[in-house]
């Protein structure tokens, strides 16, 4: 069973409204400073993955663990999981190794953390909270 | 009606609720779990409408120990309408797509927003359309053509009305108004930028549009 923690409409808001801004600051990096735009897309995936996993399942993923994270956004929202597993792909390469994210790599996370972000909102005015 | 409350369309009551957190994902849910998604519905109340449900065959109950789990039977002849009754959010804003993509260049960006694209939509409330016209001069053939552009969106407004019952109500900006707005600080702006649900053009355009915004923030603040 994944680690996962409760959500409350104040943490889905609040996870929504950093999505939305590591995903505003990555874009306005991505041209000039793509490893920490990569970060941010990063960090904007997952908060919109919390977004879409609260208002569907009523949890958010607590796991270290990125195939848990994973399955647990699939349960949430099929086809939604592929996105985030780029992002998670590329994570270490971003933040934690010498070498340089390509600019093949950071747009194809800004698609990734798009969708996601994209998912979130959808997800927010399908349901509500 | 209201986007965040799909079933809402067919039955005010906690059944349309309950089924809409069984349609939207494959798996099985303990009143608690449903409970914590509705937020406001009573753990009895469901209790009721998913033995309601159980008994006309279209949730599935199980028991694992002392724990009861439900899910929504996929294989009932019933599923495919609750399942579509489900995605009717989803379903209006492919509508709004296909419908714009008709409309050429001359529509730069388009997005929903206000309480529709927040999920706080009350059965009264208008469905809010942001649009971009293109300003460039060598649209102004047709379908860029003023009168033509007229017509599309009072047709716009007439559809978003037909297909939800909402009135339906369009700001509307050029792409030369947009930049003006955007250095003058419009907070409706920020909002169509932040809370929008993009319908045509990318989000990533307009928020190339809007950076005096920031700058103009930061400049205040300093």
């Amino acid at each position: 069973m994944a680690a996962t923690r409760k959500c409350s409409s104040t943490v889905t808001a609040g996870r929504l409204s950093k999505a939305i801004e590591f995903f505003d600051a990555a874009e306005h990096l991505e041209d000039d400073m793509p490893n920490a735009a990569g970060d941010l897309f990063v960090d904007a995936g997952i908060a919109a993955s919390d977004v879409i996993c609260c208002v569907r399942l009523g949890v958010h993923s607590s796991s270290g663990t990125h195939s848990e994270a994973i399955t647990l956004l699939k349960t949430a929202d099929k086809g939604s999981e592929k996105h985030l597993s780029i992002l998670l792909g590329l994570k270490n390469k971003v933040a934690y190794t010498d070498q340089e994210l390509s600019t093949a790599e950071c747009k194809k996370m800004n698609r990734a953390a798009s969708h996601l972000v994209e998912g979130a909102k959808r997800a927010m005015a399908s349901a509500g909270q | 009606m209201q986007l965040n409350r799909p079933f809402a369309t067919v039955t005010p009551t906690l059944d349309g609720d309950v089924l809409g957190v069984l349609a939207t994902s494959e798996v099985t849910f303990t009143i608690t779990q449903i409970q914590r998604i509705l937020t406001t519905a009573s753990g009895e109340g469901i209790r009721k409408v998913l033995t309601r449900l159980t008994a006309q065959g279209v949730v599935l109950h199980d028991q694992v120990g002392r724990t009861n789990t439900y899910r929504l039977n996929t294989e009932h002849l019933a599923a495919e309408p609750i399942m579509a009754l489900s995605r009717l959010t989803a379903t209006f804003l492919g509508r709004l797509e296909a419908h714009l993509e008709g409309w050429g260049e001359a529509l730069k960006y388009a997005a929903v927003f206000g309480s529709a694209a927040t999920g706080k939509m009350t059965l009264g409330s208008d469905i809010d359309l942001f649009l971009v016209r293109a300003s460039d001069p060598e649209h102004d053939g047709l379908p860029g053509d003023p009168e033509v552009w007229e017509q599309q969106v009072t047709e716009l407004a007439r559809s978003v009305t037909a297909w939800t019952g909402n009135d339906g109500r369009v700001v509307e900006y050029t792409e030369d108004e947009l930049r003006a707005a955007a250095v003058a600080g419009e907070p409706l702006l920020s909002d169509v930028a932040r809370q929008g649900l993009t319908v045509a053009g990318t989000r990533a355009w307009l928020n190339r549009q809007l950076r005096p915004i920031g700058k103009a923030a930061a400049a205040r603040k300093a």
